[in-house]
């Protein structure tokens, strides 16, 4: 195999898994045998992992059912709800799958007030919906400070958790599973670490976004079914290794003639198929970071059940795509934008602003800022990372080729 | 009551309540005590007063546009923050000698960035970590979170804040709620002798001035609506306000203006103010603090684990009150209280009370078309 098929093939792997976070996959899930629990946001893998439960995430399944055939129908159904209109259409749809009666009863239910009012609100829906009502729940509150006292408390928090779902489906987690599963764990988080790196390499030799995938992979995919865990290690290791060859032989990404990097501060859009690729072809354009291909190594620290939910705690507050730059406060949030932007050697910062994200559209002056004392050219964007129709991903397209084109880039 | 026999101590309350800047502030400043901002209403006074400080909740009272607010929060932020800062931007605050910052909803808690990092030059800014469940750990957690507070405020103010200085404050705002509650209980007779607009002013006002002023003018409020006749019965329906921020009348004055009236509301500046009381002999002041905020009083619509002890006391006071009907109103892109009325419209349909759940901005372009609604809402539940 070339090279690029290799990364074509890690692509297609990557979409079949990805249909068990559809809600077919979570109803799928419910199948499986095992204990099933939806939770409201990030399922902490470590944890449905060494204890062999699959869990389903309620915004994942609502961010993909704004794709693929009627995704417009459904946005309009669940918007017809009139929880709120500008709400974020993954949490939107998350509502609306919850409310239509289409989603299996779970064995238990998580819910947490992270990252976003959204998601709290979701969380509440969920606590609160009637035919689930004797159905276990627990509810986690993810504190917006990033003190090792906050972790802790957060860490305690966990282990009722665990309790909690012990007690809800009768499984164990044992000391020895769970350091397994963090060393695993570990060992993914410094693979996504060395696929960054190599990334930053000019040009660029693979499509930086593949962080992302194995990310959700890892975490998300992985949630749903353990045996996919170890998988997903597999999956990251064969991405680095062919990234490093690329470096080494120091070929760019296929069919690109890079000019310009930049940086995508939110999520990556459901509609970004349309849009990345075009920006490579015609403008040389390559997006070297969103939200969810930016990480951090927060290593899970094995030395005791309390330091490790300590540090899952911690990975998940300061790791975890979005918690961390929506549960925090703006020095956070800025500061990885002067970080990136120096380590990926972006010439742009594009500040897309979904309109469902409230922290991104009351940071915007901040963000603003930062980047003009930091020399790097900003661009506020203001579309609908779900909702194509707010914003078409032509009119993204021809904007930004404007910007980059004012600005010199192109 | 009627515009003749109103009392002076309700007029005074309708002044404060409808500007930033009252009287009762400039003569606390000109006395050369501090003052001090705070959002929202978890954030407990009593430790600002303790430190002989003057709390002053924080509102948008008098804006009338977001213009200059505009460069820091777009129109996909709430419009309750955008209008606060936008009067903190031009002046409007400039009394304030620090600000405290909960982290209540998202939109809320952004402002602490952007007030730090904007012209507004206020000597002390503080976020307040506000946990978000209701619980015992949390309840620890958020007596932390005060005591962190606490010291901070200490620093800042050159204050000592003794237990016995909490004690102190927390029996002066128990005497508060109570007052309060004597008020709202005068409503539930068949003639109600203070209208759910003038209610607002009082509520308001209430965190706006000291409380051992307030609490003297409530007492004499109090008095001079017991002697007043009982002549305001023939009202079209009797109505419960519900919702988020609750600093204006607007939804009760258009309610009231089309013949109902509002007999108790459940807003944040409103009747959840009232509620229950701090354990004034705890032994450990602040922790009688955190658990009143986190156990006794989890009103804050993003405080999980607690909306059925929200949704039952709303259900409660709609029966107390003898309520025909229930106005529930959230600012447009507020996604907490999407998700609370959309709840709460469910529940209140199931124990048979009509409700109208409202989405407004928080300075309305126009109230023709709240008023449209309202006034249909009414027709459907009067008696």
């Amino acid at each position: 195999m070339t090279d690029q098929e290799i990364i074509n093939a890690l692509t297609a792997e990557g979409n079949e898994y990805f249909k068990a976070l559809t809600i077919a996959g979570v109803n799928d899930n419910a199948r499986m045998g095992r204990p099933f629990i939806i939770v409201s946001d990030d399922a902490l893998p470590e944890i449905p992992v060494a204890m062999d439960i699959s869990c389903s995430i309620m915004t994942v399944a609502g961010a993909m059912g704004t794709v693929g055939p009627g995704a417009a129908e459904r946005i309009d159904k669940a918007t017809e709800m009139g929880v709120e209109n500008r709400l974020c259409a993954s949490v939107k749809m998350g509502a609306y799958f919850l409310k239509a009666g289409i989603l299996p009863v779970p064995d238990m239910v998580i819910t947490t007030n992270s990252p976003c009012d959204a998601v709290d609100m979701l969380g509440q829906m969920m606590d609160n919906y009637p035919p689930w009502a004797k159905v276990p729940k627990f509810r986690l509150d993810a504190p917006h400070g990033q003190t090792d006292e906050d972790f802790v408390y957060f860490g305690a928090q966990l282990k009722e958790m665990v309790q909690a779902i012990e007690k809800a489906t009768g499984k164990k987690l044992t000391m020895e599973r769970f350091v397994e599963v963090a060393e695993e764990s570990n060992r993914q988080a410094s693979l996504i670490m060395d696929f960054q790196e190599l990334t930053r390499a000019v040009p660029c030799p693979v499509d930086p976004d593949m962080a992302r995938v194995g990310w959700e992979l890892a975490r998300w995919v992985a949630a749903t079914d353990p045996s996919v865990f170890p998988k997903a290690t597999g999956w990251l290791e064969r991405l680095v290794d062919v990234t490093e060859r690329k470096v080494k032989a120091k070929t760019g990404m296929d069919g690109v003639q890079e000019k310009i990097r930049f940086l995508w501060y939110d999520v990556s859009p459901s509609w970004g198929s349309k849009l990345f690729p075009r920006l490579r072809s015609e403008l040389g354009a390559v997006c070297m970071k969103t939200y969810y291909s930016f990480h951090n190594y927060i290593p899970i620290d094995t030395t005791s059940m309390d330091s490790m939910l300590a540090s899952v705690a911690k990975k998940y507050l300061m790791g975890t795509p979005m918690t961390r730059q929506a549960m925090h406060t703006a020095d956070v949030f800025c500061d990885d934008i002067v970080r990136i932007c120096k380590e990926d050697k972006c010439d742009a910062m594009i500040m897309p602003c979904h309109i469902g994200h409230r922290d991104t559209n009351a940071y915007q002056k901040l963000a603003r800022d930062t980047c003009r004392a930091n020399g790097i050219p900003f661009f506020f964007l203001g579309c609908d990372v779900w909702d194509e129709r707010y914003m078409p991903a032509d009119v993204v397209f021809d904007r930004l080729k404007t910007f980059f084109q004012s600005t010199g880039l192109a | 009551m009627s515009e003749e026999n109103r009392s002076q101590v309700l007029k005074k309350f309708n002044d404060y309540a409808g500007k930033i800047l009252n009287p009762s502030v400039e003569n606390v400043k000109s006395a050369d005590c501090r003052v001090v901002g705070y959002f929202c209403s978890f954030i407990p006074e009593e430790l600002f007063i303790a430190a002989g400080l003057l709390p002053f909740r924080m509102r948008g009272t008098g804006s009338e546009t977001t213009e200059r607010a505009d460069e820091y929060f777009t129109s996909c932020n709430c419009s309750f923050p955008r209008h606060c800062f936008n009067q903190a931007l031009t002046g409007e605050f400039t009394f304030l000698d620090g600000l405290v910052v909960g982290t209540s909803c998202d939109a809320t808690r952004y402002i602490y960035d952007n007030w730090k990092s904007s012209p507004i030059k206020t000597p002390f800014i503080y976020l307040l970590g506000y946990p978000h469940v209701s619980g015992v750990a949390m309840a620890n957690y958020y007596r932390a979170e005060l005591a962190k507070l606490k010291t901070a405020l200490e620093e800042q103010f050159g204050a000592r804040i003794t237990d016995e200085k909490l004690r102190s404050a927390i029996t002066l705002c128990n005497e508060t709620r109570e007052l309060q509650r004597q008020l709202y209980e005068m409503r539930k007779s068949a003639s109600p002798p203070i209208t759910g607009s003038e209610m607002v002013s009082v509520m308001v006002a209430g965190v706006s001035m000291p409380k051992d002023e307030y609490n003297a003018d409530l007492k004499q409020l109090i008095e001079e609506l017991e002697a007043l006749p009982a002549t305001n019965s023939t009202y079209a329906a009797r109505l419960m306000v519900v919702g988020s921020c609750g600093d204006d009348d607007i939804l009760s004055r258009l309610a009231e203006e089309q013949g109902a009236l509002v007999v108790t509301d459940h807003t944040c500046f409103g009747g959840k103010l009232k509620y229950g009381a701090v354990d004034g002999a705890a032994s450990d002041p602040l922790q009688a603090l955190a658990e009143y905020q986190i156990l006794t009083r989890p009103f804050c619509a993003k405080v999980g684990g607690a909306y059925q002890l929200r949704a039952k006391v709303i259900l409660d006071a709609a029966k107390e009150f003898g309520v025909d009907g229930v106005l529930g109103q959230r600012l447009g892109c507020c996604d907490t209280w999407g998700g609370e009325l959309y709840a709460l419209k469910e529940d209140l349909k199931g124990a048979g009370i009509p409700s109208l759940m409202i989405e407004r901005e928080y300075v309305p372009d126009s109230e023709g078309q709240l008023a449209t609604r309202v006034q249909a809402f009414i027709e459907t539940v009067r008696r």
